[in-house]
């Protein structure tokens, strides 16, 4: 049965009524106040090393093949034995300006006329002392390489800038290395005479930097998870132990 | 239906093995790299001796021909009537008594094309012991030598007559008297090579 509502146009206006008053009284807003949003400035860490040498007084950045100019040799006669200033050093260059872990690898060896490598020459002749502060990964030695961790992270800016090499000399055994070869030809003045080849004439000493750089958040996580090396890392962030072996 | 139904479970399944990949980290990381070379020249020098006589006094000065730098040094051989000695001018011009029957010049002779490729001159003044015995000529051998210059670190030069070098003879040397006998010889010719074979030169007054 159909239920039949009494009276159904007071149903309505009442309804109508309520619907109205709710309406009214309803649009009301605290007092608010709010400024702009302030613009959150959100980078990623863009992560940036620079390798850097002395070139005629400055510092220039060398990136890629015969970058090295090594000038304090080239300009003047090079003398074998002497110790000449060739200044290299890292910078911090990340945009940023996170601190950053370094590490260098440096390779010499010698190396024909026609570049091709001369494995019969010793690259211990090419002294190459590095600076203080970092500490070597004897596991990773070899005649012709070494790699070097910088103890501390690196923090951004020039002013912030590690040297890693100050000296270089090619040592003057490398003279005393010869073959004796009788002088051909028939002139009577000069059959007989022995003269010295030495080994190391023309070739070319060869030198390789290579660096390196990773996050110093979370730094022994980073340095496993890049590098592969097991590192121990105090509160200031100075590496501690390298691969298990302790670094006073 | 029951197909449906091991769909099902493989499905979750799957579901639950792709959530438990980890997504991909990367820690943030920055390389360089420079390389360079330089090409190194070694060699010896060939000196030349220019030697000629005013009076009682002989006067040489060693020549370098060669694109290296030397130390040279300077023997007179001579007859037991006859005695030589440095001059006062000689000593000033850097040459000194080594004692040892040698006359040391204190300067590098540079690499020829050079402002000192020759040395300064060494006067020798010769005298006759006993008048009554000498002959109306005779020859005092001038006998020249060089040697490597080393550099130390500072850059200051040393020189040391007496080293030794780490030798592989290429071939047996084929001497024979008449080669020694020209070997050097000649006016004026001082083939030079390394002291250890103690190569000299000799000129004839």
């Amino acid at each position: 049965m159909k239920r039949q509502v009494k009276y159904p146009l007071i149903v309505l206006a009442a309804g109508l009524v309520l619907v109205g008053a709710s309406g009214v009284g309803a649009t009301r807003a605290a007092m608010t106040y709010q400024t702009n949003a302030e613009a959150v400035d959100f980078t990623t860490a863009a992560l940036s090393v620079d390798l850097q040498e002395m070139q005629d007084g400055k510092y220039v950045s060398v990136d890629g093949k015969d970058t090295l100019k090594f000038t304090d040799i080239s300009s003047s006669d090079f003398h074998i034995g002497q110790k000449y200033n060739e200044n290299v050093r890292i910078v911090n260059t990340s945009s940023g300006k996170y601190d950053e872990y370094v590490r260098i690898s440096i390779r010499k060896s010698w190396a024909n006329e026609d570049g091709t490598k001369n494995t019969t020459l010793d690259p211990e002749m090419i002294e190459l002392p590095v600076a203080d502060g970092w500490i070597e990964d004897t596991s990773e030695e070899t005649a012709e390489g070494k790699v070097y961790y910088y103890k501390a992270p690196v923090a951004y800016g020039e002013e912030n800038a590690i040297d890693f090499l100050k000296t270089i000399k090619i040592n003057d055994k490398i003279m005393n290395y010869v073959t004796t070869v009788q002088k051909k030809g028939d002139d009577p003045s000069i059959k007989g005479t022995i003269i010295n080849e030495y080994k190391y004439n023309g070739e070319s000493f060869f030198v390789e930097v290579r660096v390196d750089a990773v996050q110093a958040h979370n730094a022994e996580e980073a340095m496993l998870g890049a590098w592969g090396i097991d590192t121990t890392v105090n509160e200031s962030g100075v590496i501690t132990s390298l691969n298990g072996l302790a670094i006073d | 239906m029951k197909y449906k139904k091991y769909l099902l479970v493989a499905a979750a399944l799957v579901v639950i093995g792709a959530a438990s990949i980890k997504p991909a980290m990367a820690y943030f990381t920055d390389t360089q790299e420079a390389t360079g070379k330089i090409e190194l020249h070694l060699g010896d020098s060939k000196i030349i001796p220019d030697e000629h006589v005013e009076g009682m006094t002989k006067i040489i000065t060693v020549s370098n021909t060669g694109d290296y730098d030397v130390f040279v040094r300077v023997k007179a051989v001579y007859g037991s009537n006859f005695d030589v000695s440095l001059t006062e001018d000689s000593k000033n011009n850097g040459w000194s008594d080594g004692g040892d029957g040698y006359y040391y010049y204190k300067d590098i002779v540079t690499k020829k094309g050079t402002d000192n490729s020759s040395s300064k001159e060494i006067k020798l003044d010769i005298s006759v012991k006993d008048a009554s015995i000498a002959s109306n000529g005779f020859n005092i051998v001038i006998i020249q030598e060089a040697t490597r210059v080393f550099y130390n670190e500072d850059g200051t030069t040393k020189s040391n007559w007496e080293d030794k070098i780490i030798v592989e003879s290429d071939e047996a040397v084929d001497v024979t008297t008449e080669s020694t006998e020209n070997q050097g010889a000649g006016e004026g010719t001082a083939p030079t090579e390394t002291p250890d074979n103690n190569n000299s030169g000799e000129g004839n007054e």
